[in-house]
C-alpha cells in the first residue's frame, strides 16, 4: 500500500511527460518522413528521414517571409512595451501618488478583454489610415494584449527590489530619473528579460488579429500562414508538419534557454496574494 | 480631509513624475484598447455592411442585437462557447491539481518535466490545433490507429464529420495546451505553503487525507481561484484552435462565439451585426471578470508596502 | 555640519496611523542625538522625515536654518546608513563608495582620492573590487559606513545600523563610531531600540513612545531623573521596580506604604551608614549592566536635606490623592539580614550573571517580585527570609495617575 503511494506521484509525472512531448514528438518525426509514409500505419520510430519538406517549405512557399513579418511584429511589439511598460510600472510599484489601486484594476481589465470585442472598430480605423495589411497595422493592435503584460509583470518583479535601496541613492544625491536608471534598471535586468521574452512568445504566437488584419501572404505572421496552408488536391501534411516545427523552433528554444525565468515569472504574476 | 489640503512640494512632486512615468504607457492601452471599445458600441447600433456600402451606415438602434437573440446560430455558438469552457476547464482544473500534487511528492526529473509543462505551453495555438488535427486524421492519424487497435473506434473513423466527436479532439487539444500550466500555477501554491504546517498537523493527529483537506485546499484556494478564473475567461474566447481544428463544422457543430463574430465581421462583413456580437462577448466577459475582481481584485492590486 | 531642528513634525500615514506627534527636538551642531524606543514608537519615521523620505504631515524641518520640509533626499546633503545596509549589489565596493560623489559630480581625482582615503580609514583596501555578495556582514557593514563618510554631508543618519552585527562586533563598532563622531565633530541623528547603545554613545538620548518625545536629556540625567514612568520603565537594565503606594503624612514628612514595604521620605529607618550593610556598602556596587554614577555612595548624606524637601513636597502633592508609584532600580537596593528595612520577603529565584546576581524578592501583597541586583560574592538560598534597603537618593516617585515624575 505504501509503496504504491509512493509510485504514484512518479507515475502521474512520467505520464506527464510523455504525454507533453509526445505530439511535439510526432510532429518533428512526421515532418522528416517522405510524404508517402505519412499515411501507412504509424510507427513510432521514423524510417528513412528526409529535408524534402523543408526544403519545398523554404522554396516554394518563401516561408521565410512569414518567419521575417513574425519577427519584426512580435520584436517591435516587445521593444515598445517593454520600454514604455517599465516606466509605469516602476511608478506602480514604487512612486506614491493617488488612484494607484484603480489604475492596477484598469490594467487587469485590459489584459482579461476579448480580442474579438474589438476587432470590428481597429479594423475601420485601420482601414481609414491605410494601415491594414501593415507591420504598424499589426504592431499596434498587439500593444492591447502586451502592455498590460509587461506593466503586470513588471510591476511584480520592481516590487521585489529592495526598497532601501533606492532611498539608499536618494540619500546618496541621485535624484528619481537618476536611481531609476543607476540602480534599478541594472537590478531588474532579469525581471526585463523574462518580461521581453513572455511579450516576444504571446506576439509570436497570436492569431486574431494578425487574420483580421493582414491581407495576403506577403504581410502574413507565421500562425496565420500556417493555418492558411491549402495543398492542391489534398492536405500537404508534411509541409504543415515542418511549419509546425519551424513556427516552434524560436519559441522551443527561448523555453529551453530560460525555463526557470519563465516559470517565474508566469506564477509570479498570477500567484500572490 | 486636513491631511488632503496639507499636499507638501515633495509629494506633489513625486506625483507629478508618476504621472509622467505613467500616462505614456495608459494612453497607449486607452487608445488602442478603450476607444475601440467605444467604437464597437457605436458600430453596434448602426446597419454598417462593407459589401453594400450604398446603404451609408443608418443608425438602427438596437436592431443588431435583436437580431443576434433571435438567431438560433447566435444561441447555439453561445451554447457550444460556455459547454467548451466548463468542460475543458473542469478537466483541466482537476488534472492539473493531481499533477501538481504529483509534481511536488516528486524528486526526480524536475527540468524534462518543466520543459513537458512549458513546451505546449509555449508553442502556438495555431501550431497545438494542427498538431492534434494530424493525429486525428483518418488517415495518417496516429490517434486513429491507436484508437482502433484498441477497438474504441472502428478503423478509419472521421472525427471531423460527425457533430459531437468533431469537439473531441477540440477539448483534447486545449486540456493538452493548458492543463501543464494550470499544474504549473497550482504546484507554485502549493511550493507556498509552509511545510512546517504539516508537521503540525501530523504531531496534531492529521491523516493525509485530513491534511489535504484541513491544509492543502484551504491554502491552496487563492492559487486554484487564478487558474480558475484565468482559464475560464480564456476558454470562453476560445478562437485559434478551433478556427484551425474544425473551422466550427461540421456545419456550425463546433463553432463557437467569436468564430461566429469573427466571420459575421471579417467574412459577411456585416460590420454593425459583427459589433452587436463582439458587445456580448465583451458583456459576457465583463460579468466573469468583475466576478474575479471581486473575488481577487483586493489581494491582486492591493499595495504590498 | 549644521544643526537639525524638527518644529512640530507630525505624521499621520495614509491609513491614519499617527507616527509621530508634534515632535520638536533641537539638535546642535556636531551632537549625536539618540533615538531610543520600543518598537513601533516611531523612530525610524522621525529619522526618515529628516532624511526626507518621509513626508511630514504638520510641521517643519529645519537643517542649518534653512527650512527642507519640501526639500527631496538628494538635495538635503545628508548621508544616512541603513539598518539593512542596502549596498548596491550590481556595484564593486569601490562603486559604491564613490556613489555619492559621482552623484554630485565630483571629479575623477577627488572621487579616487576620498574613496582611498575613506578605504584606508575603515580598513576596506583589500575589499575594493569585490561585490556586496562576497563581504562578510561587518565589512558590509563597514562599506555602508564609507558610503557615509565618503563626502561631508550636513549631517549623518544612523537607523539601527549595529542591529545585524554579532554581539561582539557590534560593541567594538559601537565605540569606533563613538570615536568616529569625536574625529569628525558631525550631527548625527541615531536611531536604536537598544538602550544600552543609547546610553553609551548619545551626547544627548531622546526616548519615544507612540510617536511622541518622552524626555530628551544627557544620557545620565534620563537615568537618573527619568521624566516619566515609562522612560523609567524603559532606560536601565535590569528595569526598575515599581511600588504603587499609599501615602500618608506624618510628623516629619511622608510615609509610602505597599503591602510589606514602608518608607518613611522624611528621615528613613535610622538611616543607616553605607558601611553597616553587610556585603558591602553602595559604592561597592559597580553595575556593568547599567551605568551607575561612581560618586554615588558619598551623595547618600549630602542628598538627605534635598531629600527632606521633596518628601515635604510629595506629602503636600500625593496625599491630596492618597496614591503614589515608588520606583527603585534593582541597583539601589541592598540586600540586609536582620535589622531595619524597608522592605521584607522571602528570595523566589536567584540569576546569576557572573560578576552579580539579580535577586528575585517575594513580597506579601505584591503580585509581581522584585528585583534585586547583589554582589555576587553575597549568597543567597531560595525562600531565605531577607530585607530590602534602599538607597534615599535614588528613589523615584511619579504620578499614581499620569505617571509623570514628582519633583520639588
Ligand atoms: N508606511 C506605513 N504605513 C502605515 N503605518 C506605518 C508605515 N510605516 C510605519 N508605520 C507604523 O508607524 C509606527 C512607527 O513605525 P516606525 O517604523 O517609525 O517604528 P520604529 O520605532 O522604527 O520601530 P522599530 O524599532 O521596530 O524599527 C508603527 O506602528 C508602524 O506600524
Ligand atoms: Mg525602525
Amino acid at each position: 500500500m505504501r509503496r504504491a503511494v509512493r509510485w504514484v506521484p512518479a507515475l502521474a509525472v512520467a505520464a506527464l511527460v510523455v504525454a507533453g512531448l509526445f505530439p511535439i514528438y510526432w510532429a518533428a518525426v512526421s515532418s522528416v518522413t517522405p510524404e508517402s509514409r505519412l499515411f501507412q500505419t504509424p510507427s513510432l520510430v521514423p524510417g528513412r528521414l528526409v529535408a524534402d519538406h523543408y526544403r519545398a517549405l523554404f522554396e516554394q512557399r518563401n516561408f521565410w517571409i512569414p518567419i521575417r513579418n513574425s519577427l519584426v511584429v512580435a520584436g517591435a511589439t516587445t521593444l515598445f512595451s517593454v520600454s514604455v511598460g517599465a516606466l509605469c510600472a516602476y511608478a506602480l510599484a514604487r512612486l506614491r501618488f493617488r488612484g494607484k489601486p484603480l489604475i492596477l484594476a484598469f490594467v487587469l481589465a485590459v489584459s482579461m478583454f476579448p480580442q474579438i470585442a474589438i476587432v470590428s472598430p481597429l479594423f475601420i480605423v485601420l482601414r481609414r489610415l491605410h494601415l491594414i495589411n501593415t507591420y504598424p497595422g499589426l504592431v499596434l493592435p498587439y500593444l492591447t494584449f502586451a502592455m498590460p503584460l509587461t506593466i503586470w509583470l513588471l510591476v511584480g518583479f520592481f516590487r521585489q527590489l529592495p526598497a532601501e535601496l533606492e532611498e539608499a541613492a536618494m540619500m546618496d544625491g541621485a535624484g528619481r530619473l537618476r536611481t531609476f536608471r543607476e540602480i534599478i534598471l541594472p537590478l531588474s535586468l532579469p525581471g526585463l528579460a523574462t518580461t521581453a521574452i513572455l511579450t516576444f512568445l504571446y506576439s509570436w504566437n497570436e492569431f486574431l488579429f494578425a487574420l483580421s488584419f493582414t491581407l495576403g501572404p506577403e504581410r502574413y505572421t507565421v500562425p496565420v500562414a500556417i493555418a492558411l496552408f491549402r495543398g492542391q488536391y489534398q492536405v500537404p501534411w508534411g509541409q504543415i508538419l515542418a511549419a509546425a516545427v519551424v513556427a516552434t523552433a524560436p519559441v522551443a528554444l527561448l523555453v529551453l534557454a530560460f525555463q526557470r525565468r519563465i516559470v517565474q515569472g508566469l506564477t509570479a504574476g498570477a500567484v500572490k496574494g | 480631509m486636513r491631511r488632503r489640503e496639507r499636499r507638501s512640494g515633495a509629494e506633489r512632486r513625486e506625483a507629478r513624475l508618476a504621472w509622467a512615468f505613467v500616462l505614456p504607457a495608459l494612453g497607449v492601452v486607452a487608445l488602442v484598447a478603450f476607444v475601440p471599445l467605444v467604437g464597437t458600441f457605436w458600430e453596434s447600433l448602426h446597419l454598417h455592411d462593407l459589401r453594400m456600402p450604398w446603404l451609408g451606415r443608418p443608425f438602427v438602434g438596437l436592431a443588431n442585437y435583436a437580431e443576434a437573440l433571435g438567431d438560433a446560430r447566435f444561441w447555439s455558438a453561445l451554447a457550444h462557447t460556455a459547454a467548451f469552457t466548463v468542460v475543458s476547464v473542469a478537466i483541466e482544473l482537476s488534472l492539473g491539481l493531481a499533477l501538481a500534487l504529483a509534481l511536488n511528492a516528486a524528486y526526480r526529473g524536475r527540468g524534462l518535466v518543466r520543459l513537458a509543462v512549458l513546451l505546449p505551453w509555449a508553442i502556438p495555438t495555431v501550431v497545438c490545433a494542427l498538431l492534434w488535427r494530424f493525429m486525428f486524421d483518418s488517415e495518417s492519424g496516429v490517434a486513429n490507429a491507436i484508437l482502433a487497435a484498441v477497438g474504441v473506434v472502428p478503423r478509419g473513423f472521421v472525427w471531423f464529420i460527425r457533430p459531437l466527436a468533431a469537439w473531441v479532439p477540440i477539448v483534447l487539444a486545449d486540456v493538452w495546451k493548458t492543463t501543464p500550466f494550470v499544474a504549473l500555477l497550482l504546484l507554485a501554491g502549493l511550493q507556498n505553503i509552509d511545510p512546517a504546517l504539516y508537521e503540525a498537523a501530523m504531531m496534531d493527529g492529521a491523516r493525509a487525507g485530513r491534511r489535504f483537506t484541513e491544509i492543502t485546499l484551504p491554502l491552496l484556494q487563492p492559487a486554484i481561484l487564478v487558474a480558475l478564473i484565468f482559464r475560464t475567461l480564456d476558454a470562453f474566447r476560445v478562437f485559434d484552435l478551433i478556427y484551425v481544428l474544425t473551422g466550427g463544422g461540421p456545419g456550425t457543430s463546433t463553432e463557437p462565439i467569436s468564430l461566429l463574430t469573427f466571420n459575421a465581421l471579417l467574412q459577411d462583413l456585416r460590420f454593425g451585426y459583427g459589433s452587436a456580437l463582439s458587445m456580448i462577448v465583451f458583456l459576457v466577459t465583463f460579468l466573469l471578470a468583475l466576478g474575479y475582481i471581486r473575488v481577487l481584485g483586493a489581494s491582486l492590486t492591493g499595495e504590498e508596502r | 555640519m549644521a544643526a537639525i531642528t524638527l518644529d512640530r513634525v507630525g505624521k499621520t500615514y495614509p491609513n491614519g496611523h499617527v507616527a509621530a506627534w508634534e515632535l520638536c527636538l533641537e539638535i546642535a551642531d556636531g551632537e549625536l542625538v539618540v533615538l531610543v524606543g520600543p518598537s513601533g514608537s516611531g523612530k525610524s519615521t522621525a529619522l526618515r522625515m529628516v532624511a526626507g523620505l518621509e513626508t511630514p504631515t504638520s510641521g517643519r524641518i529645519l537643517i542649518g536654518g534653512d527650512d527642507v520640509t519640501d526639500t527631496p533626499p538628494q538635495d538635503r546633503d545628508l548621508a544616512m546608513v541603513f539598518q539593512s545596509y542596502a549596498l548596491y549589489p550590481h556595484k564593486t565596493v569601490r562603486e559604491n563608495l564613490a556613489f555619492p560623489l559621482r552623484m554630485r559630480r565630483a571629479p575623477r581625482m577627488r572621487i579616487d582620492e576620498r574613496v582611498a582615503a575613506v578605504a584606508d580609514a575603515l580598513g576596506l583596501r583589500p575589499l575594493l573590487d569585490r561585490k556586496p555578495a562576497q563581504l562578510s556582514g561587518g565589512q558590509r557593514q563597514r562599506v555602508a559606513l564609507g558610503r557615509a563618510m565618503v563626502r561631508e554631508p550636513r549631517a549623518f543618519l544612523f537607523d539601527e545600523p549595529l542591529s545585524n552585527l554579532d554581539p561582539a562586533l557590534r560593541v567594538h563598532t559601537r565605540a569606533e563610531l563613538a570615536l568616529l563622531h569625536r574625529r569628525l565633530a558631525a550631527t548625527m541623528l541615531y536611531v536604536t531600540h537598544d538602550q544600552e547603545e543609547a546610553m553609551t554613545l548619545g551626547d544627548r538620548i531622546v526616548v519615544m513612545r507612540d510617536g511622541a518625545i518622552q524626555q530628551a536629556a544627557p544620557p545620565l540625567d534620563v537615568y537618573l531623573a527619568p521624566a516619566n514612568r515609562f522612560v523609567a520603565a524603559f532606560i536601565g537594565s535590569p528595569a526598575m521596580n515599581f511600588f504603587d503606594c499609599a501615602v500618608t503624612a506624618d510628623a516629619t514628612g511622608a510615609r509610602l506604604v505597599c503591602g510589606a514595604l514602608g518608607v518613611s521620605l522624611a528621615t528613613g529607618p535610622d538611616a543607616p551608614e553605607p558601611a553597616d550593610v553587610p556585603g558591602g556598602g553602595f559604592a561597592a556596587q559597580p553595575g556593568p549592566a547599567g551605568p551607575v554614577s561612581p560618586a554615588a555612595g558619598t551623595a547618600v548624606h549630602a542628598a538627605e536635606p534635598a531629600d527632606r524637601a521633596t518628601a515635604a513636597a510629595v506629602a503636600a502633592r500625593a496625599t491630596r490623592r492618597g496614591r503614589v508609584v515608588l520606583g527603585v532600580r534593582p541597583h539601589d537596593i541592598v540586600l540586609v539580614g536582620e535589622g531595619p528595612a524597608d522592605a521584607r520577603g522571602e528570595v523566589a529565584v536567584v540569576e546569576p550573571l557572573g560578576a552579580e546576581q539579580i535577586v528575585h524578592v517575594r513580597m506579601a501583597g505584591l503580585d509581581e517580585t522584585v528585583r534585586v541586583v547583589a554582589p555576587a560574592e553575597r549568597r543567597v538560598t531560595p525562600d531565605e527570609p531577607v530585607g530590602l534597603r534602599f538607597r534615599r537618593d535614588r528613589l523615584h516617585l511619579f504620578d499614581a495617575e499620569t505617571g509623570a515624575r514628582l519633583e520639588a
